[in-house]
């Protein structure tokens, strides 16, 4: 079902849901454009994709999974109001649909549970975006498209539904296009490019320094740490983002790292993106939202790099002696 | 009742910052509440003689006294722990080590010819040290779980990563995109990335961060429009001996 709504007429629309729901937004503040809760319309930051995702509203850095006291332990859960994620865009939405794959736990669930997702449309993709190579299907609550002086809003759930029960309804349903992009990954089947050398290039950039999966929307890997309370008796297990890029990721007791070398990190990250996440779940993880190229401080770009594997091809492989395998996959 | 552990807070060369932290409102309560503060020589003037299981030692070994303060606390401790950048990494006394060693004794010191100075070093050069804490002025944070830790008998977990990985979690907008030398990507982080959060570059304090890629570091700041000398002012600030160390141990003395 599709309705419809007078552009003008959105910040009503909104104030009337801050009534009832809290309101999670696109806001710049310090330089920096992410989610946030707002009090008003006027807040909203007008942007094609915040900075940092919307992962912190269901997965906050350093939140109480739980508490051990007196050998019992507590799992806490994450109640929060009825809330809006207001301004996700088509990709930042696949995102969520990924990232609930794979999370389990009472605290994600129940924010998951009591969030509505209310999507816009991209008019203007930058050069980094490349969804559409990336098999994105339809998830929202909302998605709202703009076509003159209107937005036509698609329900995908009850839970949409009952946010825009008021508006008159579109009588010829539309088909909302995929947002145009300038980049386009062209091929999702790298797993023979595992022992290409032209990795080497992007490794010998990378500064292991985790941005690209801080700010990647479906990066959901977190350490949990045990804090220590002033009694020395009740502990808190806290949830921390954490990252393959660094070596501590896959350290084990004994101090041996299963990943030890930046190359196999490296090559992790974009595998598990791009390959093995679509090999167990059916779909790739990443979603083609730009954010890991848009924010890695030495400029690397891994989709270039695949697709100049792609157009080239490495020739006959048996002509690699075996010590320079070995060296590439170190 | 376990026994509590027995601990002592000790400084040679340095500027009394570290000691002071400890003596914050947050530090204190655990140091005396969890164990047994036998020596601390800025706020005790008893004398304590007998053993320790922890000392705290805070400073840079810069005269030959030093040497023979930390040869005898060795002695009578089963682990030392190194507090603060001075005694982790050196801190700022070596950047010393990066100029000219007599004009600067002559020029801080014009009256005190008779000192018997040595390179400014950290501590491990002398000793073995078990723990660090590192940081100018040292976390009270990790002070603090570190003092719990060792009270429950856990194991100390040191931090890994560098500080920018505190950084981006946290959300903070990266200082490299405006253009400034920040050493978050080669420093080793722990302090949940205090200077980046509150708009200050990183100076290092916390030495370098093992697995860095410092080559990668480098092109980065040149394409920036760094130069090496420039980039290297910016490290020798707290832990210059270990990054020189680590980029290969090539002289970086200021011509
Ligand atoms: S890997 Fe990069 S492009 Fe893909 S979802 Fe993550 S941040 Fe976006
Ligand atoms: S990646 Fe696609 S969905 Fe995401 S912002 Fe760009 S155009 Fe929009
Ligand atoms: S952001 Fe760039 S430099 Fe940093 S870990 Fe990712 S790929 Fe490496
Ligand atoms: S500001 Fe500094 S510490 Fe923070 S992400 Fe950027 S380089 Fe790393
Ligand atoms: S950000 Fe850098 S200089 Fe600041 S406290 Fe942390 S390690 Fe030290």
């Amino acid at each position: 079902m599709q309705k419809i709504l007078l552009k003008e007429n959105l910040n009503e629309l909104i104030k009337t849901w801050i009534k009832k729901y809290e309101i999670i937004a696109p806001v710049k503040e310090s330089k920096i454009s992410r989610f946030k809760k707002i009090n008003s319309p006027n807040e909203i930051y007008d942007c094609l994709l915040t900075d940092i995702p919307a992962k912190t509203h269901f997965m906050p850095e350093g939140e109480t999974l739980l508490e051990h006291k007196d050998k019992k332990t507590i799992e806490i859960e994450g109640k929060i109001k009825k809330t809006i994620l207001f301004g996700l865009r088509k990709c930042d939405l696949n995102a969520i649909q990924v990232v609930d794959k794979v999370m389990f736990d009472k605290n994600y669930i129940n924010k998951r549970k009591n969030t509505t997702l209310v999507g816009f449309f991209c008019e203007n993709p930058d050069k980094y975006c490349f969804c559409n190579s990336m098999e994105l299907q339809d998830f929202y609550d909302l998605y709202f498209y703009p076509q003159g002086k209107n937005y036509i809003i698609s329900i995908g759930s009850k839970k949409g539904e009952e946010l825009v029960k008021h508006l008159p309804e579109l009588k010829k349903e539309i088909k909302i296009p995929n947002p145009k992009n300038f980049k386009k990954l062209n091929t999702l089947d790298i797993e023979k490019y595992y022992r290409d050398e032209r990795w080497k290039a992007d490794v010998r950039k990378c500064l292991s320094c985790t941005a690209c999966t801080a700010y990647c929307p479906t990066c959901n890997c977190f350490d949990i740490k045990e804090l220590i309370n002033s009694d020395i008796k009740t502990i808190q297990s806290k949830r921390f983002h954490s990252s393959c890029m660094s070596k501590n990721f896959s350290l084990v007791a004994g101090g041996k790292s299963f990943r030890d070398s930046r190359t196999s990190r490296f090559k992790h990250f974009v595998f598990h993106k791009v390959l093995y996440f679509k090999k167990q779940k059916g779909r790739p993880m990443c979603i083609g939202c730009g954010r890991c190229l848009r924010v890695c401080p030495t400029k690397i770009d891994w989709v270039n790099t695949i697709n100049k594997m792609n157009r080239k091809p490495l020739f006959n492989f048996s002509r690699f002696s075996f010590k320079k395998l070995k060296e590439t996959n170190k | 009742m376990k026994e509590k552990l027995k601990v002592g807070v000790y400084g040679i060369t340095g500027c009394a910052g570290c000691l002071l932290t400890v003596l914050y409102e947050e530090c204190f309560k655990e140091l005396i509440e969890l164990v047994d503060l036998k020596a601390f020589p800025l706020v005790r003037s008893d004398t304590y003689k007998g053993n320790f299981d922890y000392i705290f030692i805070e400073g840079t070994v810069c005269f030959d006294e030093d040497i023979i303060v930390l040869n005898k606390l060795r002695k009578r401790t089963k682990y030392i722990v190194a507090l603060g950048a001075c005694s982790c990494t050196g801190g700022v006394p070596t950047i010393k080590n990066f100029l000219d060693q007599e004009k600067t004794l002559k020029l801080v010191y014009p009256a005190h010819n008779e000192l018997k100075e040595e390179d400014p070093t950290p501590i491990n050069k002398h000793i073995k040290v078990d723990y660090y804490l590192p940081q100018c002025p040292p976390s009270k944070k990790e002070i603090v779980s570190f003092i719990r830790c060792i009270a429950k008998g856990e194991v100390w977990k040191d931090y890994n990563d560098p500080v920018c990985v505190e950084c981006r979690s946290k959300g903070n907008p990266c200082l490299l995109d405006q253009n400034k030398i920040c050493l978050g990507p080669i420093t080793l982080g722990g302090c949940g990335a205090l200077c980046p959060s509150n708009d200050v570059i990183c100076y290092g304090c916390r030495g370098p961060f093992k697995d860095a890629n410092l080559d990668a570091y480098t092109n980065m700041l040149k394409k920036m429009g760094y130069n090496k000398k420039e980039m290297h002012d910016k490290m020798r600030t707290f832990s210059g001996l270990q990054f020189r160390d680590q980029e290969g141990g090539k002289t970086w003395l200021e011509k």
